[in-house]
């Protein structure tokens, strides 16, 4: 929200807390632990709370997280800058609905903001965690548990489309959602994606080529062996048009970042700094591109170093076993420069286990929401959740830094959610159709 | 004793004065009359009338806490806000009457109830004019402030509850009970299918003035001290803020804003029945004496579509002013506040046919917000 008079807030830049931006060496994890236990103290000593003490400290680019004892009693905290712990609490209030643990409480000093929450003993296992878990089964870690697996997403699936259809906007709404930043905030002009692109190379050392964004940007697409109707340039002009907030739009109340790891097995919803009222399409692209290849492929791929090189080994063990699923993802490229077109192949296999969780979501979220839409803009949504699926493919990672395989994977993926779909315009014979193994 | 309402204040200003205002005005403007049209709104003991001069229409109002609104649009920290009237200046009258060009639109509370359903659009304007209170007077007028808010705060609720207890006297089904008892009586609310067990009114006072010490404002500014929907106008020229009986020059910009969410949360129940605009659905509380418990038993629920919509946009707008002035416990004093302005209202309102169990449940579910957005979330 733009207010007139206040200077506008700059996109946050991914940073580092100013104190907490220690070197990686040595005695690194007991320096985080430190250096956290002081500002609690700070935070607590104020209120005479002086028995505490930090008993296990993360960081990330954004925050230094971990479980601290208060008075014999264990909480989860986390310390970051005022406005990011404040824009986390906003979307626990507004998304209250959804099962979360309590935030007993927040505290503000000038360079950062701390809450402690109900401690989580589940999803501070490996096994409470849906992604984890997730992925153990897949890499046939633990083979035992699909069943409880399902029960528990379907717990959470249900929840989430209660509260969909409870709080719907049947009426379009004109507003700004939260989860905005990961689309339009992104895709317009100016946002992270020239940000991340404009003038970049993208380097493709199979063919002994680098294609700038601009050059890439105008080339026609063929996947495996299908022309695209859109180049890239295209689609992100559509994109930017199709997500922006000044569309009449359909709203739920969501947690706002609904994927893998922002949810636990027995039934808790994790990081609400998106919670409120947010694009039904936007939550829709959002759980099912991290299904279809965020859980269990990008994001173990490319997950934060700094917070991989303080996991616990078990955890290494689940991470460094994605090469297997890696495996069966193949791609090629070629560049055809006189037609102005690069021709991609491609397969990358969508495990069974995440398309009877794909199934669960459909027809316990989205299924009954879309029989609240009113008839005859199925075929305009299914549009702006292709654009979704755009920003989800290469908005959320930085697709030129990613190795070469990945990289065109990316954009086979961009491509296979953007092609028109065949089929009756709705949205869910849409997912359908793309919730599928692509084969080259 | 008992207590003289707002009507039968407003009698208190004689009718000989009254009139001998109309023959000032009449000298001032050249010609004029009063209009037998009704004013309605506004809760203290001014009187307030239409004056008719030369086709156009001025407001005019007499008595209680006008002199101190003067003061207040006299104040350069009000002047040249384009959301508030200019008084107009007649020489030789008492400061006691206000006279401002009359501002024809509707109030924004009839606007809300005209767009049932249009939420899109209520939403858009309520933030719009937050949006201008923010930029022309809250974030215009900041001043570093230095003092604990807490203790006044505190003095502002137990002074009218203190006046209560001394006069009052309630009737809960068979059993009479003083104002002072009631207040010290634990609570039990019965709403959408919850039953939740609240501390008394008193203890809940306690806890909110210890939860203001700890969330003292940086800043200060000027507020119009009754920021809800029916003071604010959507006319032609945009919208008025009216009445700044209760403003301030130094006053804490999330009293503005939690009057604003009181309003949209709960305290249109009571303003809607008290303004004769209830529609039929606007719901009530019953209150009982139940093992010597207040047990209050709500019958209404709020759309949850508006419900969610006032939520996100009170928590975007105060988290962005918050992040704007690095006064990061501006959202939680905004919720306090909406407490405080449903104790301090009681005054206003007890007795009303009708009212009083309302302001019961809406202290009670104020201060539910408190446990379940400031306390713990």
């Amino acid at each position: 929200m733009n207010i007139e008079g206040v200077p506008p807030q700059p996109d946050e830049p991914e940073i580092s807390l100013n104190r907490l931006a220690v070197e990686k060496e040595g005695d690194y994890v007991e320096r985080i632990r430190l250096q956290a236990e002081g500002i609690i103290d700070q935070c607590l000593s104020e209120y005479g709370v002086v028995n505490h003490r930090v008993v296990e400290a993360h960081k990330t680019r954004k925050s230094v997280f971990g479980c601290v004892e208060v008075e014999g009693e264990k909480r989860f905290f986390k310390i970051s800058k005022p406005s990011r712990i404040l824009q986390e609490l906003q979307g626990y209030k507004i998304a209250a609905e959804y099962p979360h643990e309590r935030i007993v409480d927040h505290f503000f000093l000038d360079d950062y903001g701390l809450y402690l929450q109900d401690y989580c003993e589940e999803i501070s296992t490996s096994e409470g965690q849906m992604q984890s878990q997730i992925n153990r089964i897949l890499q046939q870690i633990d083979t035992q548990d699909v069943q409880k697996v399902l029960q528990g997403t379907g717990r959470l699936f249900d929840t989430m489309g209660s509260i969909f259809q409870r709080h719907f906007t049947k009426m379009p709404l004109i507003l700004h959602g939260q989860n905005d930043r990961f689309f339009y905030d992104r895709v317009k002009p100016g946002g992270r994606i020239d940000q991340l692109y404009a003038g970049r190379m993208f380097n493709f050392p199979s063919l002994s080529e680098s294609i700038t964004f601009e050059d890439l940007s105008k080339l026609t697409f063929v996947v495996n062996g299908e022309i695209m109707s859109l180049t890239l340039g295209e689609l992100i002009k559509k994109a930017r048009h199709d997500l922006s907030p000044e569309h009449n739009r359909f709203f739920v109340l969501s947690q706002g970042d609904p994927t893998e790891t922002n949810m636990a097995l027995c039934g808790k919803f994790f990081d609400f700094e998106t919670g409120g009222y947010n694009d039904l399409i936007q939550d829709i692209a959002i759980f099912s591109y991290y299904n279809y290849s965020g859980g269990h492929y990008f994001i173990p791929k490319y997950f934060n170093t700094e917070t991989l090189s303080d996991m616990r080994s078990r955890d290494r063990q689940e991470y460094d076993s994605l090469s297997e699923f890696s495996s069966g993802v193949t791609v090629s490229c070629e560049l055809d420069r006189k037609n102005q077109k690069l021709v991609v192949n491609g397969q990358f296999p969508y495990p069974k286990l995440k398309q009877e969780i794909y199934t669960q979501f459909r027809d316990s979220v989205v299924r009954p929401v879309t029989r609240l839409l009113p008839a005859g803009c199925e075929q305009e949504l299914v549009g702006r959740l292709q654009s979704a699926f755009l920003l989800r493919a290469i908005g959320v990672k930085d697709i030129a830094g990613m190795d070469e395989k990945d990289l065109i994977l990316s954009l086979i993926l961009a491509n296979h959610f953007a092609q028109p779909d065949p089929g009756s315009g709705g949205l869910i014979d849409f997912l359908d159709q793309k919730m599928v193994d692509i084969h080259s | 004793m008992r207590i003289i309402n707002a009507s039968e204040r407003r009698q208190l200003v004689s009718q000989s004065y009254f009139q001998h205002i109309e023959q000032v005005l009449r000298e001032y403007f050249g010609d004029g009359q009063y209009s037998e049209e009704k004013v309605r709104g506004g809760q203290t003991g001014a009187r307030k009338v239409i004056f008719l001069a030369s086709g156009k229409k001025y407001f005019v109002k007499i008595g209680e806490k006008v002199e101190r609104e003067n003061n207040i649009y006299q104040s350069p920290k009000f002047s040249n806000k384009p959301f508030l009237l200019s008084p107009i200046l007649i020489p030789n009258i008492s400061n006691e009457v206000l006279v401002l060009p009359f501002y024809d639109g509707e109030t924004l509370d009839d606007f809300i109830l005209r767009k049932n359903g249009q939420w899109g659009e209520v939403y858009t304007c309520i933030r719009s004019i937050l949006q201008q209170a923010a930029k022309h007077l809250w974030l215009d007028t900041l001043t570093k402030n230095e003092t604990e808010i807490a203790g006044g705060v505190e003095k502002y609720m137990t002074d009218r509850l203190d006046d209560l207890s001394q006069n009052l006297q309630i009737q809960i089904g068979d059993s009479v009970i003083g104002f002072a008892d009631l207040i010290n009586m634990k609570i039990v609310l019965n709403s959408n299918d919850e039953r939740i067990s609240l501390p008394s009114i008193n203890e809940m006072v306690d806890d909110v003035v210890q939860l203001f010490q700890r969330f003292n404002p940086p800043y200060l500014s000027a507020i119009t001290g009754d920021f809800q929907p029916p003071n604010i106008i959507l006319g032609p020229d945009g919208f008025k803020v009216v009445d700044l009986s209760n403003g301030d020059e130094l006053g804490d910009l999330a009293m503005d804003i939690g009057k604003l969410f009181n309003f949209a949360n709960r305290f249109y129940r009571v303003a809607y029945i008290r303004d004769g605009k209830a529609p039929g659905n606007s719901g009530k509380a019953v209150v009982s004496l139940k093992a010597g418990a207040l047990e209050i038993d709500t019958e209404y629920s709020n759309d949850p579509v508006l419900q969610v919509l006032m939520s996100d946009l009170e928590e975007e707008f105060t988290r962005t002013i918050a992040d704007s002035i690095a006064d990061y416990y501006l959202p939680d004093r905004a919720k306090l506040y909406k407490f405080v302005i449903n104790v301090i209202t009681i005054k206003r309102h007890i007795g009303r046919r009708g009212l009083s169990d309302l302001l019961l449940a809406n202290i009670a579910d104020s201060y539910i917000e408190i446990m379940r957005k400031v306390r713990s979330i």
